[in-house]
């Protein structure tokens, strides 16, 4: 606040605070050169700066004190203007004649003066204050029950006192192998567990540690007779527990290769299949061998039975997940060869699958698989997220067909293991609606985009296309225009609403704007045209880019 | 400070717990809440003053409330199935992981069953991913234990043959 008049020795030295028109002594000033042009204390700068946190409670006390603050205010600054019309007629002789006046005048200016101060910068405060999340919600009041009034009280609910649709929403945070057991609990709870649609032999679900589980763990759980679970008393043989003990090492051995280097990986993936065949061999020898060759004991005796035992304990599980509607695995999926097995007999069922892969780095090694693996044709398949596909032959799902496939999304460690992922399986895929890969090439000189998409008719949806360098993106712009023509001009996706996700690999930068905007090239496409083509133009649709 | 928004938000609304013990609460508090949203459109129809009447003990009421409170301003996280781990604090973040952290384990069956009444998805979410934290690694006789469930009566062969049944899910010494 500026003071004006000769009287004020402090004039200047308080801090600005504010150019409020209707300060007291901003009506001073404009009433001649006798204001006293008093600094007060009012609305110091820390006021401005201070965020004082209110109680939630007080926060209709604060809307309704502030309104009356600036009424006072607001009267304090008439009582400074009409103080300012009064100093005309205290004349220095009138201030002689009558001691004290002037001081008297002076002070009640002074006063005036600092309450408008003050109040303004209560205003500011109020204005700035900050509200504390409300506490807790208390009750307020307790309403007088009527005598006959019963309350209604929920029990003591329990995991199986849950209405199903709820009680399927936990289980759908559990994996499988969690959540089979459950129905064991009681009958709600196998009621729901064993639901014949919702339940978890119709959801396969594998969680991101369960890799090692999934592949030898059930293996070993399923060859157990209860005796050896301990159910009744537990009779496992030395052997029996020497034997899941060197499982368990050998467990740990393969934990720890899971850190290793991906050729250990391949030979232990070489080991397994081998391992895989004996048992497989011994399972079929084991049935009219039970007798055993009279060399090696009990031992051989009991081996082939407890294989026997795996065997029958998987086929009646695999039966159980025979008839999947979903799959969902978070781990390495390519290496669960039961839980693919169990994916491959719901050929008729599965709807939607998605398949994780959490190995680190790159993979590119073999997948060892019988090439004499019949196909598997899902004829229910409508979703399907997947990572890592295979680029190699050899694995099985080279084998796959997805002929009821609409929407795909591939992912990848490099934009070329998505692309060709998602190659591989768009070929098996007539009827895909929509792609979603991280990176879709354009590149002329192998007619990628052209090749990838020309087994799909009905692709209507694609992210995200790479344009390359900004020089680059007429020519590519052209190039897309022609690989989409065949199939977005067609009469039957005139009223379809397309998509396409452009992706900027480069800023559009000036050099290259004219070029974008007017190509010379013919086989190039200009942006606008394009977006006319795709967007407005006779095509309904639209684009999007990154 | 704005005044007229403030108005807004400061239009109260009288909820009642089954116990007859009655809350005030914000507007936007109690409209997290979608079901109570449509009873306070339906009965300020009627009265401003009436009091909605929900199914629900006076402390999951309590309980709920805040939830709402908290996330009317805070967009809750969504929580991945199946669970990556068991620490949900490293997933819904620190208030939602406190706040179902709930000592009495009836309190968490009656949230969720609260937050199934009162459909409230988030809550939901966020009480049955704790109650699968909860009961993840349990076998089914802990659970029985636990819960303080029966059995069902079961022939030793039927029980034999759900034994059979499940071990290849039956991990460690015991089903």
């Amino acid at each position: 606040m500026e003071m004006s008049g000769g009287a004020d020795e402090n004039a200047g030295k308080r801090p600005r605070v504010d150019n409020d028109d209707s300060s007291p002594a901003a009506a001073a000033a404009g009433g001649g050169g006798c204001s006293t042009g008093v600094a007060v204390d009012g609305g110091q700068p820390s006021d401005q700066e201070v965020h004082p946190v209110i109680d939630w409670a007080d926060r209709a006390n604060v809307c309704r004190l502030v309104p009356l603050l600036r009424k006072i205010k607001s009267l304090e600054a008439q009582t400074a203007a009409v103080l300012s019309e009064m100093r005309p007629h205290v004349t220095p002789t009138l201030a002689d004649k009558v001691p004290g006046l002037s001081n008297k005048l002076m002070t009640v200016e002074q006063s005036v003066a600092s309450r408008h101060d003050t109040l303004r910068g209560l205003i500011k405060t109020l204005d700035n204050v900050a509200v504390a999340k409300p506490p807790l919600p208390q009750p307020i009041a307790t309403k007088t029950l009527p005598p006959d009034a019963t309350i209604t009280q929920l029990g003591r609910p329990s995991l199986d006192d849950l209405p199903p649709d709820v009680a399927h929403i936990v289980l759908a945070f559990m994996p499988t192998k969690d959540a089979a057991p459950l129905s064991r609990v009681n009958q709600a709870m196998k009621q729901v567990v064993t639901d014949d649609t919702r339940g978890v032999y119709r959801h396969l679900v594998i969680g991101v540690d369960e890799r090692e589980w999934w592949n030898r763990g059930i293996r070993r759980n399923a060859r157990r007779t209860l005796e050896d679970i301990g159910v009744h008393g537990d009779d496992s043989s030395e052997e029996d527990i020497e034997e899941d003990e060197e499982e368990q090492e050998e467990q740990q051995q393969e934990d720890d290769d899971d850190d290793d280097e991906e050729e250990e990986e391949q030979e232990e993936d070489q080991e397994d299949e081998e391992e895989k065949e004996k048992e497989d061999d011994s399972v079929r020898e084991g049935e009219d061998d039970s007798a055993g060759e009279g060399v090696t004991g009990g031992a051989d005796l009991r081996r082939p039975s407890k294989r026997l035992r795996e065997q029958d304990a998987l086929d009646v599980l695999k039966q159980k997940l025979g008839r999947l509607r979903t799959a969902h695995i978070s781990t390495h999926w390519k290496r669960l060869d039961f839980p693919l097995k169990c994916i491959e007999a719901s050929r008729d069922t599965v709807r939607s699958m998605k398949l994780c892969d959490d190995t680190p780095g790159f993979e590119d090694y073999y997948y060892g698989v019988p090439t004499s693996r019949p196909r598997v044709c899902f004829s229910q398949l409508e979703d399907l997220y997947v990572e890592r596909w295979p680029a190699r032959r050899g694995f099985r799902g080279w084998r796959w067909r997805f002929p009821s496939l609409f929407r795909l999304r591939v992912e990848g460690p490099t934009p070329w293991h998505q692309y060709e992922g998602a190659k591989d399986i768009m070929k098996r895929a007539p009827k895909l609606k929509s792609l979603s890969v991280e990176y879709v090439s354009t590149r002329d000189e192998e007619e990628d985009f052209a090749s990838l998409i020309q087994g799909c008719p009905h692709l209507t949806d694609i992210e995200w296309v790479h344009l390359g360098l900004s020089h680059e993106f007429a020519r590519k712009l052209g190039k897309l225009k022609r690989d989409l023509d065949p199939i977005w001009s067609k009469d039957s996706l005139k009223d379809v609403d397309n998509r396409i996700g452009l992706e900027f690999g480069d800023k559009i930068s000036v050099p290259f704007t004219h070029e974008l905007l007017h190509p010379t090239d013919t086989d190039a496409m200009s942006l606008p045209d394009f977006l006319n083509w795709a967007g407005v133009g006779q095509l309904h649709g639209r684009l999007e880019g990154r | 400070m704005e005044t007229a928004p403030m108005e807004t938000e400061q239009r109260l609304v009288k909820l009642s717990s089954s116990q007859g013990d009655v809350f005030e609460v914000e507007f936007g508090t109690a409209c997290y809440a979608d079901v109570v949203k449509q009873m306070i459109d339906f009965t300020s129809e009627s009265s401003d003053a009436e009091t909605i009447p929900l199914n629900l003990k006076t402390t999951v009421l309590e309980k709920v409330l805040q939830y709402c409170d908290y996330h009317r301003d805070n967009e809750p996280k969504e929580i991945p199935k199946p669970l990556p781990t068991t620490n949900l604090g490293e997933i819904v973040g620190d208030w939602d992981a406190a706040f179902i952290n709930v000592d009495d384990e009836n309190m968490l069956y009656e949230l969720i069953l609260a937050a199934n009444y009162l459909d409230i998805k988030p809550l939901l979410d966020l009480a049955c991913a704790k109650a699968a934290c909860a009961i993840k690694h349990m076998t089914p006789d802990a659970i029985r234990e636990h819960f303080n469930l029966q059995p069902e009566q079961m022939t030793p062969e039927e029980e034999q043959e759900m034994l059979e049944e499940l071990k290849w899910c039956t991990d460690g010494g015991a089903a």
